[in-house]
């Protein structure tokens, strides 16, 4: 019984860190209709900047971290302008084969700038325990990437919903022409969506880099977690996706807790198969009207 | 009129000619134990060729993005291991069962698996083969992740591997030319123009998917058992890896999708660009991601796109006349 | 005659080799209410997209109160002061009425300018303040019609170009924008209105363009233009064969 009460728990808290790893792929899907494949590179690109700032540049992580926010978001914008804008228009295939590329491109330069081996960034909290009661325990970090994560996505939420600018993508993402005869500029709105989206997957990547090794390719295994945090809580929405992660976050646990450690991924990814079976526009996405 | 049909006889004749050209040249290149160098890496290209083929039969023809190929490429691999290192049984068994097993494996995964649409079925179809790799992975009764050493395979000579290699390759394309230049095959490409309406003439959108679905399961199962013929040791991680896919990804979009000559260039040109960048390992999947993508961009039919805008290129008489 | 706020002049547009609009030039006067008739296919709305920047011409050029605007962008020519409602209404179907109506001011940045403008529109469509906090998606034709009128005073523009706003909608229902148009117009917003129908737009416009086949073969006061010649020239009878 304990067992499981630790599963949900813990699966709660680590659902936060998946749905921060998702909601940058929910925002660009939501805005640009695109599945973007080097996602979950991306995302360990920003890790092992962040880990190479904090080892031979700053003492401080939130020092590290801004910067490689910057370096992130313009390597999106470059992506999005280069890459994505100049096949936006011919339909889901191509993008999808370019951002298929450019997660090979990014592995592969990984490898060849960081090497092969497995990286941890530390940090002061990994190591607490924010308390150990019998058999249940809950660790800093968990609680830590938790808590950023709800924040971050309150703030993504309160961004897109409240504000001028949210309502300007929202536009784009609901009708380009219309948004562009109302005077905004809709590819300026792309580059703003990819700039939030690298600004929310960096910090994902500092956490997961913080609570997981990583290695240049581990970016596969988090693609598919954001694939899943977003179908579960449908594509395009941002609160959603803390729904989808820990929905995800807490079937991974159980599984593991039930069937053995081994089957954590798998229990993850054939939920995952279930649900899309079941229902293909996600758990919480409307079924899109045409 | 009987001219224009002449000319065409003639053009037929020439193209019979130049592919039997062809294939007797591939036929005596292993012959007298020489030339070990150029047989190792045909090999490779007869065995990307025919996965390739498959995966643009999907993607090209089909509407069917996958990323999950290599679920058949491991299975297909894992059967030859099996059989020969387990139950002892000859080679040729782990070819068949390969087919039989992917055919199987395909049928059971596409009752969900094409439930789902466009981007869902191409991260569908990931998922299924990630799950694979996990399951052997942690599956005693393949040996957890060691794998096995396919020991039966050491006693082929190059040649006789080359051979095989090159009949799965020339029955890949075999398959996918007769299928083209069938009344399926027009049903495959009208489905491909305009869904809606190749539905409205009668085409059955789901089965005709569903069938080639099978028919490249088993050829990419086959041709799995043909790679680890040749690699001779299997582990989950390899035998699962999404490498596979990108592989034959690249080869279609370089050579041209769509196309049966896109591959069998593709192809040649994956190999040999991988032969040349060997001492680099990495560079060489960095260079074909950065010329998958800028052919992505600027042209989106790759080689074959080019060509055919010059020369009306049809080697295999697959497009319709009116 | 008093200023011309929009002229297009020798415009040529293109669809590949398909010529899809000939040597076209108007001219239109500040605070007036112009119509643009034409059947399917006449080539109205390739036009409206050339001036809007959608699509760039061939030849020609298009100026804006006296400034050349010719292939500058969308967004870029809305924040000068002129605005379409494209056909069909496209307003944002996911968002309220009155996130609609904030949208269309994005260009507008002073707060004041928008609220007057959100009142504005309150006053002259009622219904959509009894609307405001309802999806978009939920709203009737006429409606919808109304909301992307209002949408695009929420700019405070010069110039508003509709793209046949009556399409499917009652005859009372029209009867009573087009009554809201004259009353904007009045304000000092100059119209063009692109229309099916050539009785509704000679009798509530000022003045008349016949688009048939790519070009203008027609153009005069509403008031001078005969009915019957109109009609021909539409159908493409008569003299106009």
């Amino acid at each position: 019984m304990a067992s499981i009460v630790q599963a949900i728990m813990t699966g709660i808290l680590l659902g936060g860190l998946y749905a921060l790893i998702g909601v940058g792929m929910s925002l660009i899907f939501g805005i640009m209709k695109i599945t973007n494949i080097a996602h979950g590179d991306l995302m360990i690109l920003s890790a092992f900047f962040t880990l190479m700032l904090t080892a031979n540049l700053f003492k401080s992580i939130i020092l590290a971290l801004i910067v490689s926010i910057i370096i992130m978001i313009v390597i999106g914008v470059l992506v999005q302008k280069f890459l994505i804008n100049s096949v936006i228009d011919k339909g889901s295939e191509p993008a999808l084969l370019v951002t298929f590329g450019l997660s090979i491109v990014l592995q592969n330069a990984m490898i060849l700038k960081f090497g092969p081996n497995s990286q941890l960034i530390s940090t002061a909290i990994s190591e607490v325990n924010i308390f150990r009661h019998g058999q249940l325990s809950m660790s800093g970090q968990y609680l830590l990437n938790f808590v950023v994560a709800v924040v971050i996505i309150v703030i993504l939420t309160i961004l897109i919903n409240r504000t001028s600018l949210g309502r300007g993508i929202r536009a784009t993402s609901n009708d380009v022409m219309a948004a562009e005869l109302m005077g905004i500029n809709t590819k300026r709105m792309y580059i703003i969506a990819m700039a939030l989206t690298m600004t929310a997957t960096c910090i994902a990547g500092l956490l997961v880099g913080s609570t997981f090794v990583f290695y240049p390719s581990s970016g596969t295994q988090y693609l598919i977690i954001a694939f899943g945090v977003v179908v579960i809580g449908g594509m395009g929405s941002i609160p959603g996706t803390l729904i989808g992660g820990i929905i995800l976050g807490v079937t991974q646990l159980l599984g593991a807790s039930i069937f053995g450690t081994p089957y954590q991924m798998l229990t993850g990814y054939v939920v995952l198969l279930i649900l899309l079976t079941l229902r293909p526009q996600g758990l919480l996405g409307k079924a899109k009207r045409k | 009129m009987t001219e224009k049909t002449s000319s065409r006889r003639t053009k037929n004749i020439i193209k019979l000619i130049v592919l039997i050209v062809v294939l007797a040249v591939l036929v005596v290149i292993p012959i007298g134990g020489g030339r070990i160098r150029m047989t190792s890496v045909l090999i490779l290209v007869f065995l990307y060729m025919a996965i390739a083929q498959m995966w643009n039969l999907l993607a090209g023809y089909s509407g069917l993005v996958s990323l999950g190929a290599q679920a058949f490429v491991g299975l297909g691999g894992y059967s030859l291991a099996m059989l020969s290192q387990v139950y002892g049984l000859p080679l040729w068994t782990g070819f068949v069962a390969g087919a039989v097993i992917s055919v199987i494996f395909a049928l059971i995964i596409s009752m969900p698996i094409f439930k789902m649409k466009g981007v869902y079925f191409t991260v569908g179809t990931w998922i299924v083969a990630e799950c694979l790799l996990v399951l052997f992975s942690i599956w005693k009764f393949v040996n957890y992740s060691a794998g096995y050493n396919i020991s039966a395979t050491y006693k082929l000579t190059p040649a006789a591997i080359y051979y095989v290699a090159l009949a799965i390759c020339v029955g890949a394309i075999v398959v996918v030319v007769l299928l083209l230049r069938s009344k399926f095959g027009l049903s495959l490409m009208a489905m491909r123009d305009n869904e809606a309406a190749a539905e409205i003439r009668g085409v059955k959108l789901y089965r005709t998917k569903l069938i080639c679905f099978l028919i490249a399961s088993a050829i990419t199962g086959i041709a799995g058992a043909g790679l680890y013929l040749n690699i001779a040791y299997i582990t989950p991680p390899s035998a699962f890896n999404i490498s596979w896919t990108v592989a034959m990804c690249f080869i279609v979009v370089i050579g041209g999708i769509g196309t049966v000559e896109g591959p069998i260039i593709g192809a040649i040109i994956y190999v040999i660009l991988n032969q040349l960048l060997y001492s680099f390992p990495g560079f060489s999947m960095l260079i074909m991601g950065v010329i998958a993508i800028i052919i992505i961009i600027l042209a989106p039919k790759g080689i074959m796109g080019v060509v055919n805008r010059f020369f009306n290129v049809d080697l295999f008489g697959i497009k319709r006349r009116l | 005659m008093s200023e011309i706020i929009l002229e297009v002049s020798n415009l040529d547009v293109f669809y590949g080799d398909l010529q899809a609009i000939h040597d076209v030039s108007l001219k239109i006067e500040k605070g007036s209410m112009v119509s643009l008739i034409g059947a399917n296919g006449a080539g109205k709305s390739t036009l409206l997209t050339t001036i809007m920047g959608v699509n760039k011409p061939k030849n020609g050029k298009i100026f804006w109160k006296g400034q050349d605007i010719t292939g500058l962008s969308t967004n870029k020519i809305v924040s000068r002061g002129l605005t379409l409602t494209p056909e069909g209404s496209h307003i944002f179907e996911d968002m309220t009425v009155r996130e609609n109506l904030q949208v269309g001011s994005w260009t507008n940045k002073s707060r004041e300018a928008k609220a007057d403008a959100e009142e504005k529109v309150y006053d002259i469509f009622p219904v959509l303040k009894e609307k405001r906090t309802q999806l978009a998606s939920f709203l009737s034709g006429g409606q919808r019609q109304m909301l992307a009128i209002g949408r695009a005073i929420m700019a405070s523009p010069e110039m508003i170009i509709c793209d046949e706003i009556s399409l499917g909608l009652a005859p009372v229902v029209i009867k009573d924008i087009y009554a809201s148009l004259r009353k904007i117009c009045e304000s000092g917003v100059t119209f063009l209105l692109v229309e099916q129908e050539v009785k509704r737009c000679l009798k509530y416009t000022d003045y008349g363009y016949v688009m048939v086949k790519g070009g203008i073969v027609m153009e005069g006061k509403c008031s001078e233009l005969p009915e019957d010649k109109v009609s021909d020239a539409y159908f493409g009878i008569g003299e106009f064969a």
